[in-house]
């Protein structure tokens, strides 16, 4: 019974860490979202066509860097805790004769 | 200009004018039968062609200016020009404050998602569950760590990229109102 309890504590960090980890994901894709949106609009409401490169250099840059940063906590971090997830919800299954 | 000569030249310019400025300030709606008040009754019969049409012309005009003052619309190319591009630098001002305060939100977001984490890992570990799978964690996460004060200096960088924007939009801002 202790063991059960253990392993639906263990569980229960899974799901709540990969909450976490995918709210961070969810977070930076729609910050660079934005940020191509606004640059977007301001190149649409006339801002100076001189300045609008380093703007446009800036948002690539930023949105490389969260693809990078996005893939990586998914395949590094994300899969991890799911694999876990995974083999504690089997051993949880068996122990409850599920 | 005396009342005797405006009744003997009929020019009511003036008061066509102060008319017409002083209903548009005030939000009415054209009235041209105030010529039949502000006329003096000889200039029925002496000069009225004149005194109507200086009236009337004039109420128009004062009309039209009492309108541009409410609307701070100004009849020079030169004020209406820096007035649009006033509204365009302050439109694109707030553009980019916007993008600003965004990037700060999110350094918060994650700056507080990545202590969540680690509380997490704090957690497994005083909860002493899954031995074999802390050591490998912590080092992860200490990985990871060092990626998102990478992202944070990053956008620490394009605050201060876009604050250059923000600066010359102030700049241009005030020196569109003089």
């Amino acid at each position: 019974m202790e063991n059960q309890q253990s392993l639906a504590d263990q569980l229960g960090w899974c799901i709540t860490t990969q909450d976490y980890l995918n709210d961070l994901n969810a977070e930076l894709k729609y910050v660079a979202q934005q940020y191509q949106e606004s640059v977007n609009q301001l190149k649409s409401f006339g801002y100076f066509k001189e300045k609008m490169p380093h703007l446009e250099n800036l948002c690539s840059e930023f949105e490389t860097t969260i693809d990078g940063v996005v893939g990586y906590v998914e395949s590094e971090h994300i899969e991890y805790v799911h694999g876990r997830s995974v083999t504690v919800s089997g051993v949880l299954s068996d122990s409850l004769g599920l | 200009m005396s009342n005797t000569f405006k009744i003997y030249s009929g020019d009511y310019s003036k008061d066509g004018y102060d008319s017409g400025i002083d209903d548009a300030k005030h939000h009415k709606p054209k009235n041209k039968f105030k010529f039949f008040k502000a006329v003096n009754p000889i200039n029925y019969v002496w000069a009225f062609d004149n005194a109507y049409q200086s009236f009337m012309g004039n109420y128009d005009k004062g009309y039209l200016d009492g309108q541009r003052v409410n609307h701070q619309v100004y009849n020079t190319t030169h004020t209406q020009g820096a007035t649009v591009n006033n509204r365009n630098y302050e439109s694109h001002l707030q553009m980019v404050t916007q993008l600003k305060q965004t990037l700060t939100a999110l350094q918060n977001k994650i700056e507080s998602l990545k202590e969540n984490y680690k509380k997490q890992i704090d957690a497994m570990e005083s909860a002493s569950f899954m031995d074999n799978y802390i050591t490998p964690l912590r080092g992860k996460y200490s990985e990871f760590s060092q990626i998102i004060d990478t992202v944070q200096s990053m956008i620490d960088e394009h605050k201060s990229q876009i604050a250059l924007h923000e600066e010359a939009l102030e700049q241009l801002i005030s020196d569109a109102r003089g």
